[in-house]
């Protein structure tokens, strides 16, 4: 029995077979290079999932989304019976400078709730120190490198330096450049500013052959907030709990969220794109 | 150093797996440096500059992992590389080679184990109400790992469990032992005529560890989860876990612990108690002693009397004795405080726990000695710490609470976080003692030392005057070896003392030294 299904609001339509099965989440790509995945967590919820509280398609190799229906081995559920998810973010109304105070302030009084090994250190260089392994040391100068050609103006180089760059399986690099998007998508509300154009050449730049990380960046250049990141940006735009908020985006991947938010606190302190 | 790697073509693991494998290679003997990561074009020039790159890479594109190990010879690289090959190649398998016996129902897992009466839930929150539901109506009894269940929830299925005659242990239940199989974060015990209710997990831990290394033996532990003497549930699993107990032929004795309760469950509980000819010790921390013994309980003033309380109790030996034995051991401690007070630079306290509630009762001990102490669980609402948990004054850190563990394990398990941060404090030329807990058995760190004393070891190079006192709960029964353990802190200089409670009470006698 189906107990509870949620279908995200920008659900691509086509035929998808299974790209990669993790614990929580399973991939399904479609030949286009489109991807969709199913959960059973709604906090990872996303504009391009299916929350399902009893993973009924744990098993299944492919999956059928049209605008009527899902399908998959002979399952078929009609989407108007269920409800959507929003993956929209509204500014509007919101006291921007409240926003940054608080944004500005997390580094200093969350940093201990950061992995080690995030991206922090591109806000908060003092723990570069922390780093240790080539790898890793090299990954920083790089990103630091990167950090500087985005001040400087030159984005574009930047941002070249940044994707495809780090461990994890989106590379953290690019977790950081997809935080970067979002930051855009607010500067552009905060400024009156329509930045598609922007946003666009940066995932142009960015985008390679690991659909994950394309259709992670491509969620972020269109806006669409998953759920974990949702909750964050409305607990700062509101009254409501920071620190929850934020460690329920850290607790993301290894260092996926904390990387995220580095380049959306990075991309917002220094107007990234504008 | 050589280095070599390995490139696995088209396979996906998440970012938690990739890094702990490439930690633990990195840790391996004979490796200098290891790297985990996907093989992009500009991961590719950052192993290049970093030495980790070998030929093979060349050809690698984005949806390829690439392996490489810097490696004091052929040998410890291609062990390294071995292991990685293991740990990526199925994480279902368990560390004995048996494959997990996978089940996709609890209705699968019960017809798989045939006699099976008992489930243990351990699932995200918002379903574990569902799961729990669907274990009763198959009439099992439930432990309830996970936490944030709704307080409904967890009522209406405790009415449910004790109208159809189950136990529900939980939400948010971390320990106990049923039969002498101990469940999720427990000990390995004697086994004997002591029986156990605690709506406290480390509570149980320590006060059934306390009882064992004593020869005192347990006949059951129940855990009931934090919430049940709270008035919105009423008690409700506390009483028939001491039904249980009280109806129990093995259990001679028992010991009730939790925080203190309702002033309506407690009336409860003592109405219970007043059923019973057996002897009931009561450790509800923080209560007033004449409270508990209105209830018809021996009141215990700390988890280590409660289990001695017991022990007294279970061997038919008078309980009057525990008064001259904790006596003659506060002398002790005294005399020990002497001892260490000189030597002492810095003013304040630091302690860094895994357990909530050794933090809880080493606060109320400290209390007594020190006055105010900072905390993320405080006694009192005017001593929590700032958001950033940097100490202050006096300060005892719960670690395992949600703040440190969100999306990392918990302390018991990894100690990471606090070897980091015993290594901040000693940094601080104010901190004179570290305190902190270790906590052995199933479920926790397989090696705790591995990762504690190396961080001792620069801790006290940097500041060679500061103390670290230690408690460590567990059993010489135990996976990880006690005595092993607390020989090897010992050597390392720290102070280890049998209890949360002596540790408490020594670290409150030199910093009351120190200070006057």
């Amino acid at each position: 029995m189906i107990e509870r299904v949620v279908f995200g609001d920008v659900l691509p339509t086509g035929v998808f077979k299974l790209h990669s099965r993790f614990r929580r989440v399973s991939n399904f790509a479609s030949v286009d290079g489109d991807m969709v995945f199913v959960t059973d967590d709604p906090m990872l919820m996303a504009g391009h999932a299916i929350q399902l509280s009893q993973n009924i398609f744990r098993e299944a190799e492919a999956l059928t989304i049209t605008e009527e229906f899902v399908s998959t081995g002979g399952r078929l559920i009609h989407r108007k019976d269920h409800p959507v998810y929003s993956s929209c973010v509204s500014f509007a109304g919101i006291d921007f400078n409240d926003f940054e105070t608080r944004l500005n302030q997390l580094p200093a009084d969350y940093g201990h709730l950061f992995p080690e090994d995030s991206f922090l250190y591109v806000l908060d260089p003092e723990r570069c120190r922390l780093i240790s392994g080539a790898f890793d040391q090299q990954l920083a100068r790089r990103i630091l490198d990167g950090a500087e050609l985005l001040l400087a103006g030159q984005v574009e180089n930047g941002v070249s330096l940044l994707s495809g760059s780090g461990k994890g399986l989106t590379p953290s690099g690019d977790d950081f450049v997809a935080g970067l998007l979002y930051a855009m998508h607010y500067l552009g509300a905060k400024n009156r500013l329509c930045m598609d154009k922007r946003a666009r050449q940066l995932f142009d730049i960015s985008k390679g052959n690991n659909l994950l990380v394309n259709s992670f960046l491509w969620h972020a250049m269109n806006h669409n907030y998953f759920q974990t990141l949702k909750n964050f940006v409305y607990s700062c735009t509101r009254s409501g709990c920071v620190s929850q908020a934020l460690i329920a985006l850290l607790a993301l991947g290894a260092t996926s969220g904390a990387d995220l938010l580095s380049g959306y606190i990075f991309g917002i302190q220094h107007r990234i794109g504008i | 150093m050589i280095t070599q790697g390995v490139i696995k073509q088209g396979v996906y693991f998440d970012s938690v797996t990739l890094m702990n494998v490439a930690r633990r290679i990195t840790a391996l003997e004979g490796i200098g440096d290891a790297s985990v990561v996907m093989g992009t074009r500009e991961n590719k020039t950052i192993l290049e500059s970093a030495g980790l790159f070998v030929s093979d890479f060349s050809d690698a594109t984005d949806t390829d992992l690439l392996i490489s190990v810097k490696a004091e010879n052929e040998d410890f690289a291609r062990q390294a590389l071995d292991l990685v090959d293991t740990a990526l190649k199925d994480v279902s398998v368990s560390a004995d080679g048996r494959k997990s016996d996978t089940v996709r129902s609890l209705k699968d897992a019960v017809e798989r184990l045939e006699g099976a009466n008992l489930v243990l839930i351990s699932i995200a929150g918002r379903y574990a109400a569902a799961e729990a539901q669907k274990a009763l109506d198959q009439g099992l009894h439930v432990m309830l790992f996970s936490d944030n269940v709704a307080i409904e929830d967890e009522k209406r299925l405790k009415e449910e469990a004790r109208d159809r005659g189950l136990l529900f242990m939980g939400p948010d239940c971390g320990t106990a032992i049923i039969n002498g199989i101990p469940l999720a974060f427990a000990n390995a015990v004697k086994r004997g005529n002591i029986g156990l209710v605690g709506a406290s997990g480390t509570g149980l831990q320590e006060v059934s560890c306390i009882v064992s290394n004593l020869g005192g033996g347990i006949s059951q532990a129940l855990g009931t989860g934090g919430r049940d003497v709270k008035k919105e549930i009423g008690g409700i699993m506390f009483l028939e876990a001491m039904k249980a107990l009280f109806d129990d032929d093995q259990t001679q004795c028992i010991v009730l612990i939790s925080k203190p309760p309702d002033e309506e469950v407690l009336d409860l509980i003592a109405k219970e108690i007043s059923l019973t000819d057996k002897p009931v010790v009561g450790m509800f921390i923080g209560a007033d002693p004449e409270t508990v013994a209105r209830a018809g309980a021996l009141p215990a003033g700390s988890l280590e009397e409660a289990a001695l309380l017991a022990v007294q109790l279970s061997m038919g030996k008078p309980v009057e004795d525990v008064q001259a034995i904790l006596q003659d051991f506060h002398s002790e401690v005294g005399s020990l405080a002497e001892k260490f007070s000189p030597g002492v630079k810095g003013r304040f306290l630091r302690g860094l726990f895994s357990g909530g509630t050794l933090c809880h009762e080493a606060q109320l001990i400290l209390k007594e000695y020190i006055g105010k102490v900072y905390s993320n669980v405080p006694l009192s609402p005017d001593y929590y710490l700032t958001p950033d948990h940097k100490g202050h004054f006096h300060t005892l850190i719960d670690m395992g609470d949600d703040a440190f563990t969100a999306g990392r394990p918990h302390p018991m398990i990894d100690f990471s976080q606090r070897c980091k941060r015993i290594q901040e404090e000693a940094k601080d030329p104010e901190t004179a003692i570290i305190l902190f807990d270790v906590v052995l058995g199933y479920g926790a760190h397989a090696s705790p030392l591995d990762e504690l004393l190396p961080a001792l070891a620069a801790a006290h190079e940097h500041s060679p005057d500061l103390l670290f006192i230690c408690s460590v709960t567990g059993t010489d029964e135990d996976p990880q070896d006690r005595q092993a353990v607390i020989e090897s802190l010992r050597d390392s200089g720290v102070i280890v003392m049998m209890s949360n409670y002596s540790a408490a009470l020594l670290t409150g006698h030199i910093i009351k030294n120190i200070t006057s």
